[in-house]
């Protein structure tokens, strides 16, 4: 029989799978935009900075049992913790606006002329309201199915588009000034804050020796997989590589195998398209968790209308708003850091030192 | 109502009870006592009977008391009944009732006899190696077969009776110290709800033993043969025999057993493996393909090789429906003739296919009504998804699904119908056990039979992914 809590692989399936994929679209152009050819090194302080915070969160929940909203109700009262609940939601919604404007728009662009975008939108919409009814081990599940295609998809890119990078033109290293690396590493903080997902895994798993260093090596090896993704785009286009808004289907077109045989790269991004929309659906999966936390009801009925009111609000805003996508977009790379780099970063590191003090040995299940 | 010590009156509220004109009711002696003896004319062993109750109760010389009656009746079945409406039912289900004068109880003898059919291989699961011999209709004679399987005091066989007026023997087996107790509680517990007026067929018992009602996913596990049932239950599954299926269910139920053929524990792991594999990769073909290339054709025309796509355009030149209903036209015809070929007689089953086939098929084609790469579509689908017969009529409906799915949405529509299933088959449970295990969540020791079948010596635990009280199948001896 197998217990219902999540293993220490689905999570390290999780950052696997489903991170590192939202991260293809459109950040190597973000980061190319402000940074140039050091944008890698953009993508280096992101990915470090995320590695550090998931250490610290592995680290200071190794011995705690106790889950996210028992730890937060324990220390803050239930009035903090919904607040602590309530602004979290607000974050995940923000964090989920990019990935899904861009993989509507994306799928429009590259995949479809003719069809109504609402038409593609929407049934992701109702995917996303889905995944979102399903218990947390849901996503342990889904991770442990969708990683084996994301790892054969990224594989498959990677063998197609090395061919064609160009690896001087990642010289001179460092030439970019510092500030345009910041900046670049700052305007793609929506894409990272991974890290923060772990919180809501804490007293969900079984806690086992070794258990830390996987997590890590995993958000390590995602990490890796976005830095040869950027590293690679970047040896492709080169200068005019911010130009590259879609930089999933730029990659590997100029494949001479795809010369010959057809656009089969289109398989691998049918792959990562799969795991994209599971991407996108895991902040407004939390998002509507939080939501029926804050209303703190247990009623199956109540816990889905409170959810179906989240969706059905988040996705008329998404349609009304998509005339001003590009402001938003513009919005939340050039001031969204700030909220991203305290959410993502800095509040689970704080509350991860703060409650695991008063953390008790008991499990309780979240969901 | 309760049997008094007067036989005409016991016997006149049997009469009004069993009124039935293939219920015969027959005076004889017993010692120096009058007696009745009623049973179901077709279904009794009237031969055994005479031998057995009607010559030793003749010969009874000593005072007739129950138990002098009890202990000259020969029947190894015999059982003493206490009301007529007790007794009325086991006549009814082929039992046959001696009432005597004197006695206020009666009893029912078993001498059940019916035609049966003969034991023969299952044809929904040939096998080229291994046993050939498969379930019947009747309980008593596919009990003995899984007996002769599993020769062991542990193997328990718990009877009980569904249906309100079917009154049929349903049975739970398993071996005790594998199986899970509290599986076998939550089967029987299940079983006992079932409140029908008739189970004819173990599929009426399957329907109440998943827990998803309106799933097009099957829940309960199936198998005619009883080497595959026996292997099941060593697992720690608990099977469901059902008097008057041939079909035995087995719960819990994974996924993936299905993709497993009984030939493949008889053949060598590689070309087993091999098998699975390719199994798994026509079901793929089979629900995706149709879909795909419509979507394909509307919408992602890049996805195909520049020189195939010439040659569907000029395949479709003329042809006056679109791409989707063009496959869904087609799709439809097969699924006629796949109908009617089941349901035909098979003397003309050859000429149905023939003509729906080659003649149709052809015709269709030459007339400009469907495309050449169309038709080979559905037909390579159609074939694929026999590979694996025994979830055939839930992929057929899926594979409809995605077909509407890729004409109207396309790709991406495609991708996020997967997803949907995903996030659906993952988080399916049927008595605890994941439908989608050992791969989601995954299992690492059940990997050894999953897509992949190793050696049986590598196979020293039972499945983790079930409930088994019993997780070592035998010990590893240490390398000296």
């Amino acid at each position: 029989m197998i217990k219902k809590s999540l293993k220490t692989r689905q999570i390290c399936f999780f950052f696997i799978a489903f991170m590192p994929v939202v991260k293809f679209f459109m950040m190597p152009s973000v980061m190319a935009n402000s940074a140039g050819r050091d944008e890698w090194l953009s993508c280096i302080i992101n990915v470090l900075l995320d590695f550090a915070t998931l250490a610290a969160l592995v680290f200071a929940f190794r011995n705690v049992k106790t889950n996210f909203f028992s730890l937060s109700e324990n220390t803050l009262g239930k009035v903090g913790s919904k607040i602590v609940y309530a602004l979290y939601a607000v974050y995940f919604l923000m964090k989920a606006y990019v990935p899904i404007a861009e993989q509507r728009d994306y799928v429009e662009l590259t995949l479809y002329s003719t069809l109504p975008n609402v038409l593609d939108f929407m049934p992701f919409m109702l995917l996303a309201f889905y995944f979102a009814q399903k218990k947390l081990r849901v996503i342990g599940r889904v991770s442990d199915v969708v990683w084996v295609l994301s790892a054969s998809a990224y594989l498959l890119m990677f063998s197609l588009a090395v061919s064609n990078a160009e690896f001087d033109l990642l010289l001179p290293v460092g030439k970019t000034p510092f500030n345009k690396i910041a900046q670049g590493s700052f305007y793609a903080l929506n894409w990272f804050g991974d890290a923060a997902y772990f919180i809501f895994f804490v007293g969900e798993y079984e806690h086992k020796k070794g258990d830390c260093a996987k997590s890590v090596i995993s958000n390590l090896i995602a990490a890796l997989s976005v830095r040869v993704f950027g590293g690679i785009f970047y040896r492709t286009f080169s200068s005019i590589a911010f130009r590259q808004r879609y930089a999933l289907t730029e990659m590997s077109k100029y494949s001479s195998v795809i010369n010959n045989v057809g656009r089969f790269d289109y398989l691998a991004i049918f792959f990562l398209l799969l795991a994209s929309a599971f991407s996108a659906a895991v902040p407004l999966y939390f998002a509507s968790k939080l939501a029926v936390k804050i209303v703190g009801c247990n009623s199956p009925k109540i816990k889905t209308a409170v959810s179906a009111t989240v969706f059905i609000l988040y996705t008329a805003a998404l349609l009304l708003f998509k005339e001003y996508n590009a402001s938003i977009e513009k919005f939340m790379k050039e001031y969204g850091g700030y909220a991203f780099l305290l959410f993502g970063n800095v509040l689970p590191v704080v509350f991860a030192f703060t409650f695991s003090k008063g953390a008790t040995k008991n499990a309780i299940p979240a969901h | 109502m309760n049997f008094s010590k007067n036989l005409k009156k016991n016997v006149s509220v049997l009469k009004k009870m069993l009124s039935s004109d293939d219920i015969t009711f027959i005076d004889v002696k017993v010692g120096n006592e009058d007696g009745t003896i009623v049973f179901v004319n077709d279904l009794t062993d009237k031969e055994s009977l005479g031998k057995l109750v009607l010559q030793p109760l003749a010969d009874l010389a000593e005072s007739v008391s129950a138990d002098s009656v009890e202990s000259a009746v020969l029947s190894p079945e015999k059982e003493r009944i206490k009301t007529a409406e007790e007794l009325a039912k086991n006549v009814a289900a082929g039992s046959a009732a001696l009432v005597v004068n004197g006695l206020s109880e009666a009893f029912s003898l078993g001498f059940t006899k019916f035609e049966k059919r003969a034991i023969a291989e299952p044809p929904t699961s040939t096998v080229i190696k291994g046993p050939r011999e498969g379930f019947v209709e009747s309980m008593p004679v596919n009990v003995s077969l899984i007996r002769r399987k599993l020769k062991t005091p542990d193997l328990h066989i718990e009877q009980l009776k569904i249906g309100k007026y079917s009154v049929t023997p349903v049975s739970l087996v398993y071996v005790d110290g594998i199986a899970d107790a509290e599986l076998v509680r939550d089967i029987k517990q299940k079983l006992n709800g079932i409140n029908l007026d008739a189970v004819l067929d173990s599929s009426y018992v399957a329907k109440f033993l998943g827990g998803h009602k309106t799933s097009v996913f099957k829940q309960v596990g199936n198998t005619e043969k009883p080497d595959i049932l026996a292997a099941r239950i060593l697992e720690g599954r608990v099977a469901v025999l059902v008097d008057g299926s041939p079909i035995a269910l087995t719960v819990p139920y994974l996924l993936i057993e299905d993709f497993q053929s009984p030939g493949d524990y008889y053949n060598s792991s590689y070309s087993a493996t091999l098998a699975r594999i390719l199994r798994i990769f026509a079901v793929c073909i089979s629900i995706l393909l149709p879909a795909f290339f419509v979507a394909a054709e509307l919408f992602h025309l890049q996805l195909i090789p520049l020189a195939f796509l010439l040659t569907i355009v000029n395949s479709i030149k003329g042809i006056p429906l679109s791409p989707s209903y063009e496959m869904f036209f087609t799709l439809l015809i097969f699924e006629i003739l796949n109908e009617a070929s089941v349901r035909m007689p098979k003397y003309v089953g050859m000429v149905v296919s023939i003509v729906g086939g080659l003649v149709l098929g052809e015709t269709a084609v030459t007339a400009g009504i469907i495309s050449a790469p169309a038709l080979m579509i559905i037909a390579l689908s159609g074939i694929c998804l026999y590979t694996v017969p025994e979830l055939e009529q839930s992929f057929s409906v899926i594979r409809l699904l995605f077909l509407v799915i890729g004409g109207s949405i396309g790709g991406y529509g495609l991708i996020l119908l997967s997803a949907t299933f995903i996030v659906y088959l993952t988080s399916f449970e049927n008595f605890s056990t994941p439908l989608t295990a050992p791969f989601s969540p995954l299992v690492p020791n059940d990997l050894k039979d999953g897509i992949y079948k190793s050696f049986f010596a590598e196979q020293h635990l039972r499945p983790l992914s079930l409930k088994n009280s019993n997780k070592v199948r035998f010990k590893i001896k240490e390398k000296d």
